[in-house]
């Protein structure tokens, strides 16, 4: 019971950091979305819903929200189709060689994200490998980067080691008898992957393709160099009302709007999770 | 093994020693004329202003560091830090900014007998809360052997950008960029407009359909080595500075109506409020030394704005053909008249009306 008490405190002193540093600092950008702009990082006395009627009422920036929301959607989805194999041959493996790569798989995640980004520029560039082996095949010298593939591929890059780990942990929650009994039932590898290891790892495979879709709808260092200026993500129309027209209430009212439209396809997708008939539908549809 | 230890050991108490007694001296000597923060560029930029300007404020006994960014991304953090602590002491900025700075007082208004090199400047140069120092050269700079290859004539407009044949080699400033606006008041003389229409030049920069938007010199620099991309909107300086690695680049100067070239004065501002103005003044001060502006310019590439040092820049090999240096070319250089620029509406259309991907 002690223990307990002690444990509660020390979940009580991490809410009390987060409060202080994640939800404050929330409080007075929110407050900000509701002023008038008068330029310079001065901002009116008159609150108003002006900041957030111009916004949904402006096909540019619902045009920008769309697209942010679908390239995470896509990279998110690429990203599951590549960590689920990955996730599922390094829970299987009884290698201990398994171990290193699984340490490996870490240290990629803890590698900056502006290391990373770079590499791909140089993979992707019309100089790079890629390309190189594209010009000898075809004739054509043309780069890969500066669009909406580059950016898709750098936001599956940014999320994959993280996917990776996300879906070990729940492919290891399987018990491998399982497959076993399947198997000795004369089920193919397709419908032992149909009907008992997607079925059963569905709920994390929801759980960490949302993870990757938030991170991804946050990403501006991605967007910004493999985008080259050509693809305008959410976060990248922020930093420039910022930068550029150093307007703070619509950067922040654009935050706020992004916050709350990714927390509501989160909530979305929990509870279409939760209902049976919802559930059902999902899973067929992922089968 | 264990008289090299004691050894070692030795020496670390005396390198500790030593470090406990000069170490603290010389950082309160620094304390003592304070330190300064420098908002510049980077890159080599930075690395040359350290080494000429720098010093002097480390003569001086301070010390000095830099805020790396675009002037409009220095504006930024002076505008977040309003009614705290300041970013930094000393900014280099451009024409397009002075008005917003000067209307919020983020500037001091500068005494110029404090500064006095500033003596041998133009009056032009000399204003009341900033100071031309040098002046970036800008036109289309392209990699001459490319064109070579492709059998075309070195490009003598910004439209001439739009040529297929360099489709997905061409990039352009993105609007954070310094370079941007003499491009795009180029792109607007050439549709018969001029700085107070800019929107004219929208259709020619969709156009010219820009691989790249680039928002840092020292990104294009690397594309541009990497044979990446071919022609930009840029300016001379990097001419010199890449040939040096031997990327075979030129530059050309297109025309604004009866002008021919464009300039891009470089300003520098004390920050209003700074707790260190004399040593921001000594570094702006030495700043406008005419040698160091020749050592500057040499080494960057750009244009000083002492006209003594401009003669020191005729027989310089390595920027000598690549900037225009006669009496007549500098009167005739363009500059764009930010009284005429429609900046909101500018910045509104490049973000939405851009063709982009």
């Amino acid at each position: 019971m002690g223990n307990r008490r002690s444990y509660d405190l020390a979940l009580l002193a991490a809410l009390l950091v987060s409060l202080v540093l994640f939800v404050l600092p929330l409080f007075f950008f929110l407050r900000q979305s509701f002023y008038e702009n008068l330029g310079m990082g001065l901002v009116g006395d008159t609150p108003s819903l002006r900041n957030y009627a111009d916004i949904l009422t402006d096909p540019f920036y619902l045009g920008v929200f769309w697209r942010t929301t679908r390239l995470s959607a896509v990279a998110a989805l690429i990203g599951l189709c590549i960590a689920y194999p990955t996730a599922y041959v390094l829970a299987r493996s009884r290698s201990s060689f398994v171990r290193g790569l699984i340490v490996l798989l870490l240290i990629t995640a803890f590698v900056s994200i502006i290391v990373k980004v770079l590499g791909l520029t140089v993979l992707m560039g019309s100089q790079g490998p890629i390309a190189t082996l594209l010009r000898s095949l075809t004739g054509s010298s043309a780069s890969m980067l500066h669009n909406e593939f580059a950016v898709a591929v750098g936001l599956v890059q940014y999320s994959l080691p993280l996917l990776v780990m996300l879906l070990f942990g729940v492919i290891q929650t399987i018990p491998r008898s399982l497959e076993e009994a399947a198997a000795v039932g004369g089920a193919s590898d397709w419908r032992l992957m149909r009907r008992v290891l997607l079925p059963l790892s569905f709920n994390g495979m929801i759980t960490a393709g949302l993870i990757a879709f938030n991170m991804n709808m946050g990403a501006f260092t991605s967007a910004v160099l493999l985008g080259g200026g050509n693809v305008l993500t959410v976060p990248v129309l922020i930093q420039r009302k910022i930068v550029l027209d150093v307007d703070y209430p619509v950067a922040a009212a654009l935050a706020v709007l992004l916050s709350l439209g990714v927390f509501g396809i989160n909530v979305g997708v929990a509870t279409l999770r939760r209902s049976p008939t919802g559930a059902s539908r999902m899973r067929r549809a992922t089968a | 093994m264990d008289r090299l230890n004691r050894i070692d050991r030795r020496s670390l108490l005396l390198a500790a020693g030593a470090f406990a007694a000069v170490g603290p001296a010389e950082l309160a000597r620094a304390q003592a004329a304070g330190a300064i923060k420098v908002a510049t560029w980077g890159g080599s930029w930075r690395d040359s202003l350290d080494k000429l300007v720098g010093e002097s404020v480390r003569k001086a006994g301070g010390s000095v560091d830099y805020v790396v960014d675009t002037p409009q991304g220095n504006l930024a953090k002076l505008v977040a830090a309003r009614g705290g602590n300041l970013p930094f002491d000393t900014m280099e900025s451009g024409l397009e900014l002075v008005q917003l700075m000067a209307a919020d007082r983020f500037v001091a208004d500068l005494n110029y007998d404090k500064l006095p090199n500033a003596k041998a400047l133009p009056d032009f140069a000399k204003a009341k809360n900033y100071v031309m120092t040098l002046g970036s050269m800008d036109g289309i700079v392209y990699n001459h052997e490319k064109f070579k290859e492709l059998g075309l004539e070195p490009p003598k407009t910004y439209s001439d950008l739009g040529n297929p044949r360099l489709a997905g080699k061409v990039a352009f400033p993105d609007i954070t960029h310094t370079q941007h606006w003499n491009a795009v008041a180029g792109l607007a003389y050439e549709a018969g407009a001029s700085e107070a229409d800019l929107l004219k030049a929208i259709p020619l920069v969709n156009k010219i359909k820009p691989a790249y938007f680039y928002s840092a010199s020292t990104e294009l620099s690397t594309k541009m080595a990497a044979g990446e991309v071919w022609a930009a909107p840029w300016h001379a300086g990097f001419v010199v500075r890449l040939r040096r690695n031997k990327v075979p680049l030129s530059i050309s100067y297109p025309s604004f109506g009866s002008k021919k070239g464009s300039l891009w004065p470089v300003l520098h501002h004390i920050v209003r409020g700074t707790k260190n103005e004399a040593l921001a003044e000594t570094f702006v001060n030495a700043y406008l030394d005419p040698e160091t502006q020749l050592a500057h310019a040499k080494a960057t590439g750009v244009l000083p704005i002492s006209r003594a040092a401009i003669k020191g820049m005729v027989d310089d090999p390595e920027n000598k053909g690549v900037l225009m240096l006669g009496d007549a070319e500098l009167d005739n250089l363009f500059v764009v008249d930010f009284a005429k620029v429609k900046l909101a509406e500018w910045r509104n259309a490049w973000a939405r009306d851009i063709a982009r991907g």
